[in-house]
C-alpha cells in the first residue's frame, strides 16, 4: 500500500495539459511563396514514405515528457510503501539509554511512573514477558555505541538479567550506530524485526537508517535548559586573571529565569540570576580574578525534565611538573630555553652514576650534552652529538660545515623553520633501523632523528649546538618544547596551554604516565574505583558514562578529569523522529506491525531514466526532421 | 493581379530590342515543320495555282527562289532583281500562346518577361516575312488576344499588346487549349510559351492543338530556382496561385527529392512531345531570351 506525505504536491499534474498544449505549438516557419506546391508536396511525400514512424516518435517524445511531469508529482507527494510487518523468529530490541532518556516523564505519563528510561525497561520487560516461544530476542543498548547484553535467546531469565543491567548513561546517544550493527545481526534472516524503544529525541543524518526500524516511544514533548558549553582560560599574560564561559540553551518557546552558579572548591564564585531567551542559546561571560586552581562547577538551579545537562564540571589543576635531567658541562643556550618551559623541575648534572632503569624511575626525561650516555633500556632520552650503543643509529664521520635546508614530515617538526641554519662539524646520524624517523637535514645528511620503542623514546642531534647557528634561531626553543612534550607528556595526554582539562561523556580518557608507572587507579563520580594496567607508559579509562570528576593519584597527589555531558542535540529532549511505529498490546505483544519504506529515491531513478529516453527521442526527432 | 507583380514588371525591362538584335531577326523566317515537311502542301498547291492568289509584296531576289515570279518590271527600275509574293505561297500563320498565370511572375528575370520577350522576337520574325501573327494569352481560361495581323507595319501593335499582358490567375491548359483549338482557323505553327506547372491537364491541352492539325512547338521557361531550389530551413510554403501553404522542414535531402520530382517532369513532357512530334523545348530564365531565339529555334530548325 502506497501511502503519502505530501499529497498536495500532486496538484504538479496540472502540468500535464500545459505539456500537451506546448508539445502540439508548432515551430516558428518563415513564409516563402512559390510558384506552384506541387513538386515539394511530392518529396515530402516520398521522404514521409520512409519515415513512417516519425509520428510515432513524436508521440513517444509527449509520452515521456508526460510520465516525467507525473513521476516528479509523485515524487514530490513523499510516497511511501508501507507493508505489514509479521511477527519475526528473530527480533532485536535496542533499549535508547542516551542521556535524554533520563528526563522526567511528562504530567499525562507520570502513572508510568519515573523517567523516560525506566518507562522503557518496563516496555521491554513486558515484551520479554510476551514473548512467543518460537522467537528469539537479542537485546542491545544505545548510547554514544551500541552495547549487546544479550545475544538472540528465548530464554526470558537471561533476558531478564541482561536488562537489568542496562543502565542509563549521560552521554550523546548516536542511535545510527545501534541501526546499523541490528540490521547487520539480521540481514541473513527474512522473518526479523528491530524495535527501538526510545523517546524519539535524536537526529537522523539520513532517512535510510530509519527505515525497516520499528519505534516504541516513551515520553513526549518537555521544557528543558541545558549547559551546552563551560570552559575558562587566562587572559594574555596575566596569571591572575580568568574568564569563565558559560553557554546555556532554552528548548521551551518562553523566556525562562534561572539562578546560575559557578563555584570552585565548593565555594561560589558566581550567583547570578539570568534570563534565558526561548527558543535561544546564551552565552555569558564573567571575568574572575585571583589564581583559579581547583575543580569549578557550574549549575543552573532550575526544575526542568532533564537534571543531567543542569550540570558542568571544569578542572584548573597544574598538571604535575616533569621532572628533566640536564648531563651537560655547560649549556647556556639549552639551559635558558628548559628554563623557560612551563611545569617542568630541571636539574644539571656533569657527571652520571645512575643507569638507564634507575634514570626512567627517577626522571621523566634525562638529556644528554656531549656526554656518553648509558645504553638506553627505558624511559626517554635527548641526546646533542652523542648517542647510546643499543638505539640501532650511531653518528657518522664529522662531514664539515653544513647548513640546514630540509625538514622532516614529523608531527615533531611541524610548522618549524629549520632553513639556515649552519652547523660547524656535523656528524650526520645514521639509521639502521626503521624505527628511526628523520627531523631535519642537510641534502642527504640527517642532523635530527626521532626514536621510540617499546617503553623507550629518543631525539638526537648530530652535532655540538654551541658550534652552530641552531641556538640562535626561532627555531631551537619551539624545538625544545616540542620535543620536550613528546618525550615527557603532560599528563591527561593533555598539554592545554590554557590548563583547562575537560572530556565528553562517553569518550574514553587516556592517560601518559611516563615509563614508571605500571597501574593507575581511577574514581568515578558514582566512586567506584577501577584498576587499569599502565602499557607503554599509557592507560585508557573507558566508563566515562556519567558526569563529573573522575579521580586518580599521581605521586601522592590526587587529581581530577573533568567529564561533562555539554551537548546541545542531546539537551533537546523533545521527540524528532519520524519513524515507524510499533503496535504493541497492553501485554506487551508486538503485533503485526506497518513499515514504510520512502519510495522518493526508486522515483528518483525512474525520473532519471525517462530524462535520458527523452533526450535520445528528441535526438532522433531532430535528425529525422 | 498582385501589387508584387505590378512592381516585378515596372522594375524590369521594357519590350524594346536593340537594333543588332532586330536585324538579326528580320533576316530570320519561320519554318513550319509540317509545312516544310509538305503535310499541307495540297492545302498550299491549290492556292498556288494562281486563282485568287493574293500579291503582297516584293522582295530581294535569293538564289534558288522560282524565276518566274520575278518582277521584270520592278527589277529594271532599280536594276536588281525583285520576287513577287503572294499570301498563297508564304502564308504560315503563327499562334503565340502565351502564359499568363500568377506563377510566370517568379523568377529574376521573371519567366513572363522571358516570355513575352520570346513571343515578341518571334512575332517580329514572323511579321517581317509576311506571316501572320496571332498572339493568345490564357491562363485559367483563354484570354482576349491579338487576332492574326499580317505586315511589319504590325510590328508596334504587337509590343504594345504584349507590353499590357500580365500575370494573374491560376494555370490550366486543358480549357484555353482547347477553346483555342476550337476556333474556325487554318492550321499554323502554335508556339506554347509557359512554365508547364500548375495545373495536370497539359496533355489534354496539347492534344486539342495537335488534333486541329496545328504544328505545335512547347517552350518551357522555368526560373532558376523552379529547377534548383536554394531554399532551407523551417518553412511554410505558400502557393502563389491557389494560396495552398505547406510546412516542412527542407534540407539537402528534401531538395534533392524535389530536383528528382522535377526532372521525372521534364522527362514526361518530353517523352509525349517526341511521341507526338511536337518540338520541345526548355530553357531558364538564366539564359538571355535572345540565345533561346536565335539558337534554340534555330537548331530545332524552326527558323532560318
Amino acid at each position: 500500500m502506497i501511502e503519502l506525505s505530501y499529497p498536495l504536491a500532486l496538484l504538479g499534474l496540472l502540468s500535464l495539459p500545459l505539456i500537451i498544449y506546448l508539445h502540439n505549438l508548432r515551430p516558428r516557419h518563415t513564409d516563402v511563396r512559390i510558384p506552384h506546391l506541387s513538386f515539394w508536396l511530392e518529396a515530402k511525400a516520398e521522404r514521409d514514405r520512409g519515415f513512417r514512424w516519425q509520428k510515432w516518435l513524436n508521440d513517444l517524445n509527449l509520452l515521456l515528457l508526460l510520465l516525467l511531469a507525473a513521476a516528479i508529482s509523485f515524487a514530490l507527494a513523499g510516497p511511501t510503501w508501507t507493508t505489514a510487518t509479521e511477527v519475526g523468529t528473530r527480533t532485536v530490541v535496542i533499549v535508547d539509554a542516551s542521556a535524554s532518556m533520563g528526563a522526567r516523564l511528562n504530567a499525562a505519563d507520570i502513572a508510568l511512573g519515573g523517567d523516560r528510561f525506566s518507562a522503557a525497561k518496563r516496555q521491554v520487560q513486558s515484551l520479554i514477558n510476551a514473548l512467543p516461544e518460537d522467537v528469539e530476542l537479542l537485546l542491545m543498548s544505545s548510547a554514544r555505541e551500541p552495547t549487546i547484553h544479550a545475544s538472540f535467546t528465548t530464554d526470558r531469565i537471561a533476558l531478564e538479567r541482561a536488562l537489568d543491567g542496562i543502565q542509563l548513561t549521560e552521554e550523546h546517544g548516536q542511535p545510527g550506530r545501534a541501526m546499523t550493527l541490528a540490521r547487520s545481526l539480521v540481514a541473513a534472516h527474512e522473518r526479523s524485526r528491530i524495535v527501538f524503544v526510545t523517546d524519539g529525541a535524536y537526529d537522523l543524518s539520513s532517512a535510510f537508517q530509519a527505515a525497516g526500524i520499528e519505534e516504541i516511544r516513551v515520553g513526549g514533548p518537555a521544557e528543558n535548559l541545558g549547559i551546552t558549553r563551560f570552559a575558562f582560560r587566562p587572559e594574555l599574560s596575566r596569571d591572575d586573571r580568568y574568564q569563565a564561559l558559560i553557554t546555556v540553551r532554552n528548548y521551551t518557546e518562553r523566556d525562562v529565569t534561572a539562578p546560575l552558579v559557578i563555584e570552585l572548591n565548593r565555594r561560589d564564585v558566581i550567583r547570578k540570576s539570568t534570563t534565558f531567551a526561548g527558543g535561544e542559546a546564551t552565552t555569558l561571560i564573567f571575568p574572575l580574578r585571583g589564581r583559579m586552581k581547583g575543580r569549578a562547577i557550574a549549575r543552573i538551579d532550575h526544575n526542568d525534565a532533564l537534571a543531567a545537562d543542569d550540570r558542568a564540571y571544569a578542572s584548573l589543576e597544574d598538571p604535575p611538573p616533569r621532572r628533566i635531567l640536564l648531563v651537560t658541562a655547560k649549556n647556556y643556550y639549552l639551559q635558558s630555553v628548559l628554563g623557560a618551559l612551563a611545569n617542568v623541575f630541571i636539574e644539571a648534572v656533569t657527571e652520571l652514576s645512575l643507569d638507564s632503569d634507575q634514570l626512567a624511575a627517577a626522571y621523566d626525561l634525562v638529556i644528554f650534552d656531549r656526554v656518553e650516555p648509558p645504553p638506553l633500556t627505558s624511559g626517554n632520552a635527548l641526546y646533542i652529538n652523542t648517542l647510546p650503543p643499543n638505539v640501532n643509529a650511531t653518528l657518522g664521520p664529522p662531514a664539515g660545515d653544513l647548513t640546514v635546508n630540509v625538514r622532516g614530515n614529523s608531527a615533531l617538526v611541524r610548522n618549524i623553520e629549520f632553513g639556515g641554519i649552519r652547523v660547524v662539524e656535523a656528524r650526520p646520524l645514521e639509521f639502521a633501523s626503521a624505527r628511526w624517523q628523520p627531523l631535519f637535514s642537510a641534502n642527504r645528511a640527517v642532523l635530527g632523528g626521532a626514536f621510540a620503542d617499546t617503553g623507550r623514546r629518543a631525539v638526537a642531534i648530530g652535532f655540538d649546538l654551541e658550534r652552530s647557528t641552531f641556538p640562535l634561531h626561532a627555531a631551537f626553543p619551539l624545538f625544545i618544547n616540542q620535543t620536550v612534550e613528546w618525550l615527557a607528556p603532560s599528563l591527561d595526554g593533555s598539554a592545554d596551554p590554557e590548563r583547562v582539562i575537560q572530556r565528553r561523556t562517553g569518550a574514553p580518557i587516556v592517560f601518559a604516565l611516563g615509563a614508571g608507572a605500571s597501574e593507575l587507579t581511577v574514581a568515578t563520580p558514582g566512586a567506584e574505583a577501577t584498576i587499569l594496567s599502565v602499557t607503554a607508559g599509557e592507560a585508557i579509562f573507558t566508563e566515562t558514562s556519567r558526569a563529573g570528576f573522575y579521580r586518580y593519584q599521581v605521586g601522592g597527589i590526587e587529581r581530577a578529569v573533568p567529564v561533562n555531558l555539554t551537548n546541545a542535540e542531546e539537551s533537546d529532549i523533545n521527540p524528532r523522529t519520524a519513524t515507524n511505529r510499533a503496535t504493541i498490546t497492553p501485554e506487551g505483544r508486538l503485533l503485526e506491525s506497518t513499515a514504510r519504506q520512502p519510495l522518493w529515491p526508486y522515483i528518483a531513478m525512474l525520473i532519471l531514466a525517462l530524462l535520458i529516453a527523452e533526450w535520445m527521442v528528441w535526438a532522433m526527432r531532430r535528425e529525422h526532421a | 493581379m498582385s501589387a508584387r507583380v505590378d512592381r516585378a514588371i515596372a522594375d524590369e525591362e521594357p519590350l524594346v530590342f536593340d537594333d543588332g538584335f532586330l536585324k538579326k531577326l528580320e533576316r530570320l523566317q519561320l519554318i513550319s515543320q509540317k509545312i516544310a515537311k509538305g503535310a499541307l502542301r495540297g492545302e498550299h498547291a491549290t492556292r498556288r495555282r494562281g486563282r485568287g492568289s493574293e500579291f503582297t509584296d516584293f522582295r530581294a531576289y535569293r538564289p534558288g527562289d522560282e524565276v518566274r515570279h520575278i518582277d521584270w518590271n520592278i527589277s529594271s527600275r532599280l536594276d536588281r532583281l525583285f520576287l513577287k509574293l503572294f499570301a498563297s505561297e508564304e502564308d504560315l500563320t503563327l499562334h503565340l500562346l502565351l502564359d499568363t498565370s500568377e506563377s510566370m511572375a517568379f523568377g529574376t528575370p521573371s519567366k513572363f518577361d522571358h516570355a513575352r520577350r520570346v513571343c515578341a522576337a518571334l512575332a517580329i520574325v514572323g511579321l517581317s516575312h509576311f506571316d501572320r501573327v496571332s498572339i493568345s494569352p490564357f491562363n485559367v481560361a483563354l484570354q482576349d488576344g491579338l487576332p492574326p495581323v499580317k505586315s511589319r507595319t504590325r510590328i508596334a501593335s504587337v509590343l504594345d499588346f504584349l507590353r499590357q499582358c500580365r500575370p494573374e490567375e491560376r494555370t490550366d491548359f486543358e480549357t484555353p487549349l482547347t477553346e483555342f483549338s476550337s476556333r474556325p482557323q487554318r492550321p499554323g505553327l502554335v508556339i506554347v510559351v509557359s512554365d508547364l506547372l500548375g495545373a495536370d491537364n497539359l496533355f489534354r491541352g496539347l492534344d486539342a492543338l495537335r488534333w486541329h492539325q496545328h504544328d505545335v512547338v512547347v517552350l518551357q521557361l522555368l526560373s532558376d530556382e523552379e529547377v534548383t531550389p536554394q531554399v532551407d530551413g523551417v518553412l511554410r510554403l505558400i502557393d502563389a496561385e491557389t494560396g495552398d501553404d505547406l510546412r516542412l522542414v527542407v534540407d539537402a535531402e528534401l531538395r534533392r527529392l524535389y530536383e528528382t520530382k522535377v526532372n521525372e517532369y521534364f522527362r514526361t513532357v518530353e517523352a509525349y512531345c517526341r511521341r507526338t512530334r511536337a518540338a520541345y523545348f526548355r530553357a531558364q530564365t538564366s539564359i538571355p531570351f535572345e540565345d533561346i531565339v536565335l539558337k534554340y529555334f534555330r537548331q530545332a530548325a524552326y527558323l532560318r
